[in-house]
């Protein structure tokens, strides 16, 4: 229906003849990067910061799975192929989030999903996910634990930040910002975890600043 | 409730009557409803116990006032800016969505906008749709529209999930179910929620529970539906992205989970680039329910692309005008079109915590739902809505994008009194709350008060003859007693006190 569309841009235009020019506000300076800020929020939204180092995040995670009994799905990050490697070293039950893996099944049968952040935003605790084929969009939303991996070198201050990084560069299918596990207050403002998504949120913040890898 | 008189029986009548309740409210005039729901002590309750609630945490994510100001400038810059460059903007959003390979479709109503919505499910023979929160998709009455062509619509936000099992409507526009207590709920799952087994669900009163209980029937759903419905909170043209803020995840699994996607949006919704977004993102989330940012900010900007192993087939915008060009013409009304939907208005609003926001009878309940609903329906059909407003001003100074909210409900009562419509970029129903009788009343009040003469003999004949006056004047006295008159007006006494000239620089207006 481009008739729809060529009245409402002409009546737009013609709204547009009488108005005043707007004002310019600048941005704020920028808030310093804080690792303080960055866990006291994701802990205020109920998630786990579990700090470790490039040489033992993988042993940490393995045992803390091994003692939940779980299955595990990684994408192919680099990340993701090491963890999936270490998984089946320890006898851990994990899988690949690939074409043999349907929907049904993710749903149903897998309880952890690991996913790869770009960034930190120190100023509200968030994690950049950007997805791709590495970097499936369900990992991060459908299994019941959801695993993020951030270095501790990514961490900005905060969405502005990482905007101005940006810059120009070309937008991911999917863009996220993850900062706490799925929650809903809908019911008489009582606070509830695990909405439709994870229930739990597990934050690896790896220290690549004091020891890099 | 106690498990010992637990009976289902009783619970199903109880869910029946509150259903019948709401329908019967619904069919009432806009007085009538607020009269009803002012009578409701549990309703009251509820209202002013959530409204109490949202205030306290918006002020305290709010701590540093100088920021805040600072925020609330550059968000209405922000909202000012995009709205300047509006069908530029419209133009390049189409541009490089269509480049992503999101489809994009444009409606003039709200009918035209559930036609487009239908024809892409029935393109792809779509039975099951779940849906994300979208207002413009209560805006447009979608579900009602898709249920006659026989699709299953189901909401999957929390709140919206519950206020369609008892067939409601939303009470707030962040927070739906805010008129239900967790009593309520309860009886309401148990009564007609319904498993995939097809079994009800147990009853119970705990809150992780519920919420349990509905995440295990709607993630069932989600996978095996054939399509997905959201809203969009921010489009940002220059990219080519769809922005959306939530904290339960039904969001982003409605935009992921099945082949297709269809986003649906306000014209308004658009801003520039990229780095218009954190800020107003902040002032929205803030603004809303007192969080720094929400759980889930989720930006879309293509379809699944070769390789990748889930996202949508298919992404579809639906640009929805539905008044908002014409709003857009009015000179003093359009900032009405800088709303990001935070619902600050509502929550800091003395009328809405103590009517509640089923009484406005429209999507949009408090003080933007005053200022928007009589500009898409019509003055003569919404234009009650603007008499609830003591013009106190509260909406106004919450506002994170500085909309003058009391100055629109102003100019709304000024134009649903002026004289009728000239041209069609008029609002509809323009003057259909003029009164010849009040017109006229008010005609002389200016007289008098422009000439000397007219006002002394009015306020002598007004003093000699108070004892004549009416003690009832409809309305206005059914809650008030009538003012009387003094027995001598403030010059008489002022010429017998021997008080004869005015103070320099006040012009007598004779
Ligand atoms: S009018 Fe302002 S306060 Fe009300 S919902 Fe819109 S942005 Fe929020």
């Amino acid at each position: 229906m481009s008739d729809a569309r060529n009245a409402i841009l002409q009546r737009l235009r013609q709204g547009q003849a009488q108005q005043a020019k707007p004002v310019e506000v600048p941005l704020r300076s920028p808030s310093q990067v804080s690792l303080e800020d960055f866990c006291e929020h994701l802990q205020n939204a109920h998630a786990q910061v579990i700090h470790c180092r490039p040489s033992d995040w993988l042993s940490t995670v393995v045992q803390r799975l091994a003692s939940h009994g779980t299955s595990l799905a990684c994408g192919r990050s680099a990340e993701g192929q090491q963890l999936h490697q270490a998984a089946l070293e320890q006898g851990l039950n994990v899988c690949w989030y690939d074409e043999q893996l349907d929907k049904q099944q993710l749903f149903d049968q897998v309880d952890v999903g690991f996913s790869v952040a770009q960034a930190g935003l120190a100023a509200t605790g968030s994690l950049v996910v950007e997805t791709g084929p590495d970097e499936p969009r369900m990992l991060s939303l459908v299994p019941p634990l959801s695993i993020v991996l951030l270095r501790r070198s990514t961490l900005l201050a905060d969405f502005n930040a990482y905007v101005q990084q940006r810059g120009d560069a070309a937008m991911p299918t999917n863009l996220l910002l993850i900062s706490g596990p799925s929650k809903t207050a809908d019911i008489q403002q009582t606070l509830a975890y695990g909405a439709h998504g994870p229930k739990e949120l597990w934050v690896l913040l790896v220290n690549d600043v004091e020891e890099p890898a | 409730m106690t498990v010992q008189n637990y009976d289902p029986a009783l619970m199903a009548a109880q869910v029946d009557n509150d259903e019948k309740a709401f329908a019967d409210l619904r069919q009432r005039h806009f007085k009538a409803r607020a009269k009803l729901s002012l009578e409701n002590e549990q309703l009251r309750g509820s209202f002013l116990g959530a409204t109490d609630f949202l205030q306290a945490k918006r002020r305290a994510v709010f701590e540093d006032t100088s920021e805040l100001e600072h925020l609330r400038d550059r968000g209405e810059a922000i909202r000012q800016q995009s709205l300047a460059q509006l069908p530029d903007l419209l133009e390049t959003l189409e541009k490089n969505l269509t480049a992503n390979g999101i489809q994009v479709h444009w409606a003039e109503t709200a009918e035209q906008a559930c036609a487009h919505v239908h024809s892409i499910l029935a393109a792809n023979n779509a039975r099951t749709v779940v849906k994300g929160k979208s207002m413009v998709s209560e805006e447009i009455e979608l579900n009602h529209y898709l249920e006659k062509q026989g699709i299953e619509c189901l909401e999957s936000d929390m709140g919206e999930y519950l206020v369609q099992l008892a067939k409601e409507m939303p009470s707030h526009i962040i927070m739906p179910a805010i008129h239900k207590t967790t009593a309520q709920i309860a009886r309401l799952m148990h009564s007609r929620a319904e498993r995939s087994d097809g079994q009800p669900v147990p009853y119970t009163e705990d809150v992780d529970e519920l919420i349990g209980n509905a995440r295990a029937i709607l993630r069932d759903k989600f996978a095996s539906a054939d399509a997905g419905i959201s809203g969009v909170n921010m489009a940002i043209a220059n990219t080519g992205t769809l922005c959306l803020v939530e904290n339960e995840g039904n969001g982003r699994m409605s935009t992921t989970a099945p082949p297709i996607h269809i986003a649906i949006t306000g014209i308004e919704k658009v801003v520039a680039d990229l780095a218009d977004v954190p800020d107003l993102l902040s002032l929205l989330t803030r603004s809303a329910t007192g969080q720094h940012i929400s759980t889930y900010f989720n930006m879309i900007s293509s379809p699944r692309k070769t390789g990748e192993l889930d996202g949508p087939e298919q992404v579809h915008l639906v640009l929805v005008d539905n008044g908002r060009s014409r709003m857009f013409n009015h000179p003093q009304l359009k900032p009405t079109l800088q709303c990001i939907r935070c619902g600050a208005c509502m929550n800091h609003c003395p009328v809405y915590a103590r009517i509640g926001g089923h009484a406005y009878g429209s999507t949009y309940p408090g003080p933007i739902g005053q200022v928007v609903t009589p500009q898409m329906q019509g003055l003569d059909k919404q234009g009650e809505l603007v008499s609830a407003c003591t013009l106190n001003g509260a909406c106004g100074e919450a506002c994170p994008v500085r909309i003058p909210l009391p100055k629109l409900i102003r100019e709304l009562r000024h134009e649903a009194n002026s004289t009728a419509p000239a041209s069609e970029l008029d609002i509809p129903g323009k003057g259909s709350q003029r009164h010849l009788g009040e017109a006229v009343v008010w005609k002389g009040w200016a007289l008098a008060h422009q000439y000397g003469p007219v006002y002394r003999s009015m306020t002598w004949a007004l003093s000699r003859g108070r004892s004549l006056m009416p003690h009832r004047l409809g309305a206005w006295t059914a809650t008030r007693t009538m003012p009387m008159p003094a027995e001598k007006s403030l010059h008489e006494l002022a010429k017998a006190a021997g008080i004869q000239q005015q103070p320099s620089g006040v012009e007598d207006p004779s």
